[in-house]
């Protein structure tokens, strides 16, 4: 990386030199009065300037001191030839660079090194409305530079965080290509909404997660206390993620192209039965059913399976799973920048590409992805700047998350003797040609779904600069998101194809549009030893939302045309899709003021109001302060000035945040919809009920401290919060003779305290260099207050996701699992309480702990907190080798303490775990006969088959033996689905080369970088799913967080890419 | 001089924009302020567009209970009676719910009538309406869970669960009431009378009150309504276009968007739905035992299709349908039709009056009738049961009618579980206003 950075200075320079042919004055790094010359003879001075590791430095600026206006600057050898008087003293100056002064005493030659200035290149912070000097800052921000990570395969660039910054949660809802990661900051602030930060992209608050080329990004700035994050006011309380793009520079017009190509393979199986093992397993629950039941049932095998074991034949065994996937998933991207400028304008443009291919066939993932920016100096007093970016993305999608096709768990669970064609090369179709489930292939091959979704962004500013140290920046902001969905069956859909109201043709299109006025007036100033500057600011913004849809045809009555047929006024039946609009306002006033003294203490305050049209007229304002204090003792008279300790800082900060998430734009209004017709004439109803709703407001410390010792070879910070969230909004469920089952109310607090301690260092630094650093974050969250006269919440679900699983219940943190707690299986009929005895629970069926004592097992009475979705700490650690050109990049993360629910293995429904689950009658070889689903192989050799012979999976057992359970006894939701999610994984390991500078001068190139990488490379964990990081929903507080429903794997994936900049 | 114009021009930006917060409002929506008089028919509609979906929620509840179905293709029941065994059962819950948000938007309409100033066609059918759907649901209620709470406005605070026996005096008050409003039937979509009386006559058989029951059904049978003679005719009240003499009362589920489709649940074009005829009733339901040539049998079941319960038509070809449905989403939504006055007076009338009742009705269903001069009365109650599970094969009725007779030895896995006659108070409801208000029914 070093070497990029080098370039990156060489380019900088590069540029002074050539504006220093048009005013040489321009390149002078520091402004500096003119002394009177000093007198003596006139020297013509040559020499070389070169940084720290011998490269020349190309566009320093070289001039006796004093008089920054005689000064030359560097050529492309890093040569300079100056006239000066023979007593001067030269100082060498370059951006990046710690300036550097020599005595030119008499001689006609003086090389110089100059040393590399970091401190320098990353004084400025990115901060909400603005940017600050380090030497202001007093919150907890965690930057990460994305130019400084290896990637690998990740192309979204939220995840680059994951691991890196303390206090940042990242999980994956699945692998299905584009899906977009849940980012949590610090801990769960919020119950309702999906609890994720605000992002904010050059300024502009992002409706939801950015679609951004990762290569565009400069900086991602995480502001997490509340002194950074309150200047955002009403949508801070998950915390600000700001994204900064890359801008251009002027100087020589530098091009940057990179790409990489590889594939991915599915990381980790689950097998399920063959033919055989499915047999013994059904054999064994009709043999227990008829035993327990006094009957006399049969399993009955199709013919194929029967004739082949009759033949001693090997059994027929289909892969459902392996037609379905893919060995091999592609993945690839492109992206190509130019930058450039002059000392008036400046340009920064990009594109890129990525593809991405998922693990079930069809499904992928596109993203093209372009951005312009533009700054052009009016005049001294005058900046125009321009920012503009677009994507499009497309994502090919199969019927996956869809409740009832779920392709990927009908392909798990389909009976493993049938495939997916009859023998005269038609669909097999569930139930009528023996399969019990939906047939995958079918609904995958016989159907086009797609969505694409289009973004453009646009930002106009001025930067008014009237008097030194007084900036005016007027912006107006412009965001748009255009979304389109499309399915399209084909006349072979079997499952779907003659479903009444099924749309063979279907067509949503969803549109977004915002717009930002901003007016932010800035002043910098110092006076002695104070620096200070203020900020006030005003900002209006608008949110409309549209969507449109139809629908045409179904396959009933022969009203199908075509499928060669795309547009939806093909078919003879046209209805409407979903139509809807919602919008909502937000008008702000804020201020921030800064001050340092002596940089040794910091003082920052801020204050936001935030106007907002979800909340009723009386309650609109919600209003926003924080403030926060550093002391950097380290320089401070009485610390010894050495080398060893470089910085010391303390920071104290505290603030009120607020959140808008959880209410509907339409909260505050009583209103009354059309559309319930009636007969075909126009009706009325009441649909909303106005509350009376206050602002969700959090209050947030946090105690943090820096240090770097050694020059660097150990840095560490560390950061202690705690937060309050009061008057929480959620939808608190009413008695229903209200009229409502719900209405969103203020109701409760939750309290948020953690810890989060990153330390690194330089372990080796010679020619072989070793950098290390690891960071943990500890969290715990507490529901403090619910309802009044409630202590617990039920947060229901449906049992296609496992039934009812989590609770809100004071004192235990969001997300908390609630349910049965299976402590193993009754090895004899003497071990099972009588009531239960009676209902059918016999030996070998799973054991619940009664928690009433009352001798039966009720799902109501005996549910009890079974651990959290949310872990007990996580982070990361990321190890960078170099020697030479060679680089090594190992990046690691972990996550320790949270609980995963695998729905997937058929808690409440069926899954992998179900020995004798039925799933109805099929017809077989022409007769009506009971079918039973697939299970994992796991159960299959594992079940409980008599005394001793296991403690986790139960007996087979048909349904009905078990009598008073809504579902089967053996799959009540249960701490039995439930698994640790606690993992290590090795994320990335990245090995690159940099070829040699010297050749790269020789085809005048400033560097090639070529890299293998293996992403998702390693994961230990105990869990039985594909990823013990997924999570169906991101919001802690939803019925589906930390549920694993099975949709398709993140992959192991396999990377070469090349990187080119000239 | 440019400077200041550029500054001009750019501190237009600096323009506050507050009262936009006002002017944000969605477009589908509007302030409950602006509805007035002049939209009281609108609202009405509101309400019977509500009872469409609120009648199909509950619709497979009295034929899934009383052993009816069996599980559909896809799908796998266990206990039929379990879905209720649980006061935290999801059956008890959403019935409740959907029950009581409709009471409410109900009495909404009811007072937005009471308040309207002039006596105009429209509020009149407001307020008919309103207390017709009010007795339609509470009679929902009160014959799964039994004493529930009364509410005859709408309310934000508790109101305690009221006898049985009270509710029951409220439908029937409820329906009087309606009757001043309403007008004898011209449109069987809209309440009328005749709806009344049909309700009125269940609710009085319910209570016990047999000699107004009957004189409610006959007031329906000498009306103008005529029962359907053939396997067509009865088919045809199920099906979109219907044009039957028979119905008395029904939804019309003309919807655009948001459909309501039975059929989805025992006969859809997909291959996987929830319900089919129980194992035993394919053989046992139409045996022709009290007489022969069925006209009802060919509509309910084809048994080259055993799988399907084909009463609601799904369009589809090559399924087994009986008869053709142009638009089976479209399909009205039967409530009351003549046939249930005949079966609601034979129950009421007892074995000796009741049996010419019972003949007159079967001459219109069956080909020729075969029924003894005279019957006692368990199997005269046999008989009506039969008749009522024949004629309303799939439409809900039959958990209804055993616990109405107290029959539930017709059960085969009932296990002597009677407390499951009256459904558990759903846990979450009393949970959020307390046992006192809330007491559960007994057993659970």
């Amino acid at each position: 990386m070093k070497l990029t950075i080098k370039s990156a200075l060489s380019a900088l320079c590069a540029a002074a030199m050539l504006v220093s042919f048009i005013s040489v004055s321009a390149v002078t790094m520091h402004a500096q009065s003119v002394n009177e010359q000093a007198p003596g003879a006139k020297v013509t001075v040559t020499g070389i300037i070169t940084d720290d590791s011998g490269l020349p430095v190309i566009g320093a600026a070289v001039f006796p001191k004093g008089n920054s206006g005689a000064g030359v600057v560097s050529g492309l050898d890093g040569d300079y030839k100056i006239t000066v008087p023979g007593d001067a003293t030269l100082v060498v100056s370059c951006i990046g660079y710690k300036d550097a002064e020599v005595a030119v005493a008499g001689r006609t030659s003086v090389n110089v090194t100059l040393a590399t200035d970091s401190e320098l290149l990353e004084d400025a912070v990115v901060v909400g409305y603005g940017v600050a000097s380090k030497k202001l800052v007093s919150s907890s921000i965690a930057s990460v530079k994305m130019d400084g990570i290896e990637r690998g395969a990740e192309l979204d660039p939220m995840k680059a965080l994951q691991g890196r910054v303390t206090g940042v949660s990242i999980t994956s809802a699945s692998g299905i290509p584009g899906s977009t990661p849940m980012v949590v900051v610090r801990g769960v602030s919020s119950i309702s909404g999906n609890s994720a930060p605000l992002y904010v992209v050059d300024g502009i608050p992002a409706e939801s997660y950015p679609n951004i080329n990762a290569s565009d990004i400069e900086s991602m700035e995480v502001l997490k206390d509340a002194s950074a994050t309150a200047i955002y006011g009403s949508r801070a309380n998950a915390g600000v993620i700001l994204i900064t793009t890359k801008s251009g520079k002027s100087g020589k017009t530098r091009i940057n192209v990179n790409g990489q190509y590889g594939f991915a393979q599915i990381a980790k199986d689950i097998p399920m039965a063959n033919t055989e093992q499915w047999i013994d397993v059904m054999q064994n629950a009709i043999d227990n059913y008829n035993v327990q039941m006094n009957d006399l049932k049969e399993l009955t095998l199709p013919n194929h399976v029967k004739e082949a074991m009759a033949n001693g034949q090997a059994l027929p065994d289909f892969d459902w799973l392996g037609c379905i996937s893919r060995e091999y998933a592609m993945r690839g991207g492109a992206t190509a920048s130019l930058e450039g400028g002059n000392d008036k304008t400046t340009f920064y443009v990009s594109a890129g590409a990525e593809m991405t291919q998922g693990y079930i066939i069809k499904t992928d993932f596109s993203k093209y992805t372009g951005r312009a920016k533009f700054s052009h100096k009016i005049a001294d007093w005058l900046k125009l700047n321009l920012n503009l970016s677009g994507a499009y993305a497309k994502y090919n999608k199969v019927e996956e998350t869809d409740g009832s096709l779920k392709v990927l768990r009908a392909a798990r669970e389909e009976q493993p003797f049938y495939g997916p064609y009859n023998e005269d090369g038609s669909w097999r179709v569930m139930t009528e040609h023996g399969i019990c489930r939906h047939n995958p292939l079918n609904a995958i091959l016989e159907e086009d779904y797609y969505v694409n979704k289009t973004q453009l962004q646009g930002t106009i500013s001025f930067d008014v600069t009237p008097i030194k140290g007084l900036k005016w920046t007027p912006s107006i902001s412009g965001y748009s998101i255009y979304d389109k969905t499309i399915k399209k069956l084909t006349e072979n859909n079997t499952d779907r194809g003659y479903k009444d109201g099924w749309a063979a043709l279907s067509e949503q299109k969803d549109h977004s549009f915002r717009y930002l006025i901003d007016n932010v007036i800035s002043y910098n100033n110092e006076w002695d030893r104070l620096m200070y500057s203020a900020m006030v600011g005003h900002s209006f913004e608008k949110y409309e939302y549209e969507t449109f849809g139809a629908k045409s045809d179904n396959y009933a009555n022969e009203a199908y045309p075509s499928s060669s047929f795309d547009l939806i006024t093909s078919g003879t039946q046209i209805y409407a899709g979903s139509i809807g609009y919602n919008a909502y306002a937000l008008e702000s006033y804020f201020f921030r003021g800064a001050a340092n003294w002596d940089n040794r203490y910091i003082l920052n305050v801020s204050f936001r109001a935030d106007g907002s049209s979800r909340f009723p007229k009386n309650n609109r304002y919600g209003f926003f302060p924080a403030g926060s204090l550093a002391w950097i003792i380290s320089n401070e008279k009485f610390m010894p000035q050495t080398d060893v300790i470089n910085e010391l800082k303390l920071r104290l900060s505290v603030g009120q945040t607020g959140s808008m998430a959880g209410i509907s734009n339409w909260a505050a209004m009583s209103l009354v919809g059309a559309g319930a017709s009636y007969d075909g004439a126009s009706g009325f109803a009441i649909s909303s009920s106005a509350q009376d709703l206050k602002w969700e407001k959090s209050t947030k410390y946090n105690l943090g401290f820096d240090f770097e010792l050694l020059s660097g070879r150990l840095y560490g910070n560390f950061d202690a919060f705690y937060s309050r969230t009061d008057d929480l909004l959620y939808a608190k469920p009413v008695h229903a003779t209200t009229g409502w089952t719900s209405l969103t109310s203020n109701i409760g607090s939750i309290s948020n305290k953690g810890v989060e301690l990153t330390l690194g260092g330089r372990v080796i630094d010679n020619e072989f260099k070793w950098d290390l650093s690891g960071n943990i974050s500890w969290g715990k969250n507490t529901l403090v207050k619910l309802l009044d006269d409630t202590d617990i919440i039920i947060i229901g679900d449906s049992s296609l996701y496992g039934g009812n699983k989590h609770a809100l219940i004071i004192g235990q943190p969001i997300s908390t699992w609630y349910m049965l707690k299976s402590t193993g299986v009754y090895q004899t009929d003497e071990e099972v309480p009588e009531k239960l005895y009676a209902k059918g629970v016999r030996a070998g069926d799973l054991i619940y702990e009664d928690v009433n004592g009352d001798g039966d097992i009720k799902y109501e009475d005996d549910r009890q907190v079974c651990g959290k979705a949310t872990p007990d700490f996580f982070g990361g650690i990321t190890s960078n080798m170099s020697w030479k050109g060679i680089d090594l990049n190992i990046f690691c993360q972990y996550s320790v303490g949270g609980k995963i629910f695998a729905a997937w293995r058929g808690a409440g429904q069926e899954g992998t775990d179900h020995l004798g689950l039925s799933s109805g009658s099929v017809n077989m070889d022409g007769a009506s006969v009971t079918s039973y689903f697939n299970i994992s192989r796991d159960a299959a050799l594992n079940f409980w088959r008599g005394e001793g012979t296991s403690n986790y999976y139960p007996r087979p057992m048909l349904s009905g033996a078990h009598t008073g359970y809504d579902v089967d006894y053996n799959i009540l939701t249960s701490s039995h689905f439930l698994e640790s999610a606690s993992f290590f994984k090795i994320k990335n390991i990245t090995l690159g080369y940099n070829f040699p500078q010297a050749w790269m001068e020789r085809i005048k190139m400033d560097g090639i970088r070529v890299y293998f990488s293996v992403d998702n490379a390693f994961t230990f964990t105990k869990y039985s799913g594909y990823d013990p990081e997924v999570s169906m929903n991101a919001g802690p507080a939803h019925k589906q967080y930390g549920t694993d429903f099975g949709y398709q794997p993140t992959m192991r994936s396999f990377l070469a890419g090349v990187q080119f900049k000239f | 001089m440019k400077r200041i114009f550029i500054f001009g021009a750019l501190a237009l930006l600096l323009a506050g924009c507050s009262s936009q917060l006002d002017q944000i409002r969605p477009k589908d929506k509007i302030s409950s302020a602006a509805v007035n008089e002049a939209d009281l028919s609108k609202l009405t509609n509101g309400i019977l567009n509500r009872m469409e979906s609120l009648t199909v929620s509950f619709w497979c509840d009295g034929d899934y209970l009383g052993e009816n179905f069996t599980a559909g293709p896809g799908f796998d029941y266990a206990d039929v009676h379990g879905e209720i065994v649980s006061s935290s059962s999801s059956w008890a819950k959403s019935r409740w719910q959907t029950g009581f948000v409709a009471i409410m938007h109900i009495n909404e309409l009811l007072k937005s009538a009471n308040s309207a100033s002039a006596e105009s066609a429209a509020t009149l059918q407001a307020k008919g309406t309103a207390y017709f759907c009010r007795a339609y649901v509470y009679y929902e209620l009160v014959s799964r869970f039994g004493g529930v709470p009364i509410l005859t406005e709408p309310s934000m605070g508790v109101v305690p669960i009221s006898p049985e026996a009270d509710v029951w005096a409220q439908i029937i008050a409820d329906l009087h009431e309606a009757e001043k409003y309403l007008d004898s039937v011209s449109n069987v979509y809209r309440p009328s009378d005749e709806a009344c009386w049909a309700l009125l006559s269940k609710a009085y058989l319910w209570t016990g009150d047999k000699a107004k029951a009957i004189e409610y059904a006959d007031k329906l049978i000498n009306s103008k309504f005529v029962l359907s003679k053939t396997s067509n005719e009865f088919a045809g009240m199920f099906v979109a276009g219907q044009s039957s003499k028979e119905i008395i009362f029904a939804l019309a589920n003309k919807r655009s968007s948001s459909f309501l489709r039975i059929f989805e649940k025992m006969n859809d074009t997909d291959a996987s739905f929830n319900y089919s005829m129980a194992e035993e009733l394919r053989t046992d339901l139409f045996a022709d035992k009290n007489g022969t040539g069925d006209i009802r049998k060919d509509p309910t079941y084809n048994p080259a299709f055993p799988v399907r319960i084909i009463k609601f038509p799904n369009g589809g070809q090559n399924m087994g349908q009986f008869i053709a449905n142009e638009d089976p989403s479209a399909s009205p939504i039967m409530v009351f039709r003549l046939a249930d006055a005949y079966l609601t007076k034979a129950e009421a009338q007892g074995a000796s009056a009741g049996l010419a009742t019972m003949k007159t009705f079967m001459e219109s269903r069956y080909a020729s009738v075969n029924l003894p001069s005279s019957m006692g009365d368990k199997e005269f109650q046999n008989l009506v049961l039969d008749e009522n599970n024949r004629e309303f094969y799939a439409e809900g009725r039959r958990w209804f009618d055993i616990k109405r007779t107290k029959r539930t030895d017709l059960y085969k896995t009932w296990n002597g579980r009677d407390h499951l006659l009256y459904w558990p108070i759903p846990q979450d409801e009393i949970d959020l206003v307390g046992k006192e208000a809330y007491p559960q029914n007994p057993g659970y």
